[in-house]
């Protein structure tokens, strides 16, 4: 951090819209059981995000025997370390089937290649598709470029290797939410940009876009919600350091910087109206449209950062997570 | 972030499960929440199934604990808890295996929740004591107070109809129909089409219920040939095979497909089978029809050519006779026409 305080980076804290009633004793649950990301609570949240919460079962990745679960070791980016990749495949071979290359969130700091990949699991289970998820380096330890880095050499090690994952080359997705939509977000841009490999859809869940705090929305959070704006800042510090905010953060890293939008991958897009990063994925979703791209925009009023997620039961999170579901399920079968 | 905290279950420390039961209750009391949502925090909460079921205004709620809505089901001897002050309100758990020492708390700050959120409006109109009369999930204490606001002592009769504004100061809606409760033995109008039933005692009003329904599925429309009120006490063995054969089964019984065939060009072939067998003389029946003697021969010498059997005969009049009743009975749940049902 350099010498500027916290609320002289992020002024003073805007207006927000309510939570959804349904929702609110969910978020205030969760609050109580959850320190702000600081120095401090990051390992906690790290355990959290990998271990679960005491007492939660683990989810089981083979769906009850109908998925095959693997894990391959292959090429980093040059220079680094190897990177392992969660693979996860119908045991029933039913011939080449959508591929979705997935990048889990966590604010960059934490989770790991299995974080959230039980939402695509069903997917998988019923023959429709291949899951690759990735495990990158995580900030502060490995700041930018690695996380991203990390992602594009797995997603180039997996569309080579397609035809023997099962893959349709032709139906590759990548998906992610939160910190692994932005990286997501971030990762189609190289693959556009270095020409390889071509991707069908991107699949951006409540991304994280944009390390610059100048929209509304990603002031108006302040200890309340989940994913505040101090989270937030300590995020995209871990990330980029004395650069967060200033002239040189990549696109790649923070993809609400990019300038060109053009041939991107047909694009989903949701957020929550009472969350951070609303604003941000609002203006990518329209720079996008006016780019060319197709999109599909959500705006889920009253919800917060990942709430169905976290709130699966919640009437606003069965509606936002069928709607997902229902796209990817599309871009699966195109 | 995603799925930091994928679920509610408390497993770990007791207390502090409690306090977040009890937190997230209030929380959506203080928000308004709707009671759908109460039922979705119960089950979330508990980890397992949960429902609602309000006698008062007639609603079932089931979902589990992803908040997918799950279809109404038998009630079965699950744990449950009363509303208090709404008879036969009750929120249950669909735990199977052991209860979670959280159960009994989930339950009791669950049906809280709903009583705050519904108020006691609901609970003190006559639709909603004809509701709880005929509910079969509510105690006796309940059915008979229900009773005693609708003033009714003594054998009750149960009228079932499509009509959808049935007048009367002891009817509303249940389902699909319009059910009254009348006193004593049945007197409705005659220009009605409606199933009756009669309960002598107040514990036999849900069964005499369903017996009502299953009598509307044999009327005939109100100006039609056959009869349009029906009470299920003179039905007798008909009452079986109304009972016993689904819609769907009926339909697809050769007969009646045939005579749905016929219908499509002679609109009168169901009227003019009624009143033939309704009628003891096929003069009568003429009469009944409005139609010359001779027109009703031409009809049912076509009739009996692409039927295959003959009404007037021994055998062929019996095998009509079921034919149009099942027939009745697979149109039975067809989209009422008109105001007439």
């Amino acid at each position: 951090m350099t010498d500027r305080t916290t609320a002289d980076i992020l002024g003073s804290t805007t207006a927000r819209p309510p939570f959804d009633p349904e929702l609110a004793p969910v978020l205030e649950a969760i609050t109580a059981a959850m320190q702000p990301l600081s120095d401090e609570t990051l390992a906690a949240t790290r355990r959290y995000a990998t271990e679960g919460i005491p007492g939660m079962a683990p989810v089981d990745l083979t769906a009850a025997g109908r998925v095959r679960v693997e894990e391959r070791q292959v090429p980093g980016p040059e220079g680094a370390p190897d990177i392992t990749l969660l693979i996860l495949s119908p045991v029933e071979d039913r011939g080449p089937t959508g591929g979705v290359f997935h990048i889990h969130g966590g604010g960059m700091v934490s989770g790991d290649r299995r974080t959230g990949v039980a939402a695509l699991l069903p997917f998988v289970a019923d023959g429709s598709a291949v899951v690759v998820s990735v495990e990158y380096r995580l900030a502060p330890e490995h700041p930018d470029p690695a996380p991203v880095e990390d992602c594009y050499a797995g997603l180039v090690w997996t569309a080579k290797h397609a035809a023997e994952l099962g893959i349709n080359p032709e139906r590759l997705l990548i998906a992610g939410g939160s910190a692994g939509g932005g990286l997501a977000a971030g990762t189609a841009l190289l693959a556009r940009d270095r020409a390889f490999p071509r991707l069908s859809h991107q699949v951006l869940v409540c991304p994280m876009l944009d390390d610059r705090f100048e929209t509304h929305s990603s002031r108006m959070l302040d200890g309340e919600g989940i994913w505040d704006r101090n989270s937030n800042l300590y995020g995209w510090t871990a990330l980029l350091g004395d650069r967060r905010g200033g002239p040189d953060v990549s696109p790649y890293a923070a993809p609400a910087r990019a300038e060109d939008l053009s041939g991107l991958p047909r694009t989903y897009l949701d957020t929550g109206s009472a969350e951070v990063f609303r604003d941000e994925i609002l203006i990518y979703a329209r720079r996008l449209s006016e780019a060319g791209v197709s999109v599909d925009l959500h705006m889920w009023g009253g919800g917060f950062h990942a709430f169905d997620g976290m709130a699966a039961h919640a009437a606003l999170s069965r509606a936002s997570a069928a709607t997902r579901e229902e796209f990817i399920r599309r871009a699966l079968e195109d | 972030m995603h799925e930091l905290i994928g679920r509610l279950e408390v497993t770990d420390d007791a207390a502090a499960g409690a306090l977040r039961v009890i937190d997230h209750f209030d929380g959506l009391t203080e928000e308004r929440a709707s009671v759908a949502a109460v039922v979705r925090a119960t089950a979330a909460l508990a980890g397992c199934p949960a429902g609602l079921h309000d006698a008062g205004r007639g609603i079932t709620r089931r979902y589990d604990s992803r908040g997918h809505s799950l279809p109404e089901a038998e009630s079965r001897s699950w744990a449950r808890a009363a509303v208090p002050g709404s008879p036969g309100s009750w929120v249950w758990l669909e735990r199977t295996g052991e209860a979670r020492p959280l159960d009994a708390l989930i339950l009791e700050r669950s049906v809280r929740a709903v009583r705050t959120l519904t108020g006691d409006f609901a609970y003190h109109s006559a639709a909603a004591a004809v509701r709880i009369a005929c509910d079969p999930d509510v105690s006796d204490a309940d059915r008979v107070e229900a009773l005693g606001i609708l003033h009714l002592t003594g054998p009750v009769t149960v009228v079932v109809t499509t009509v959808f504004d049935l007048a009367g100061p002891r009817a509303t809606r249940i389902g699909a129909h319009t059910v009254a409760l009348v006193p004593g033995a049945p007197d409705p109008h005659r220009d009605l089409r409606a199933g009756t039933a009669v309960a002598q005692v107040p514990a036999h009003l849900p069964a005499a219920l369903e017996r009502a329904r299953v009598a509307l599925r044999l009327t005939d429309r109100v100006d039609g040939p056959g009869p349009s009120l029906v009470a299920y006490d003179d039905l007798g063995a008909l009452a079986v095979l109304a009972e016993r054969i689904t819609p769907r089964e009926a339909a697809a019984t050769d007969d009646v497909h045939r005579l749905d065939q016929v219908l499509l060009t002679r609109p009168w072939a169901i009227d003019t089978l009624q009143a033939v067998l309704d009628q003891a003389s096929l003069r009568q029946a003429a009469i009944g029809l409005h139609i010359h003697h001779s027109t009703l021969q031409d009809r049912l010498s076509w009739l009996s050519s692409q039927l295959g059997y003959a009404v007037t005969k021994p055998g062929g009049r019996q095998r009509a006779a079921v034919a149009v009743l099942l027939w009745r009975i697979a149109h039975s749940e067809d989209e009422p026409v008109g105001s007439e049902g």
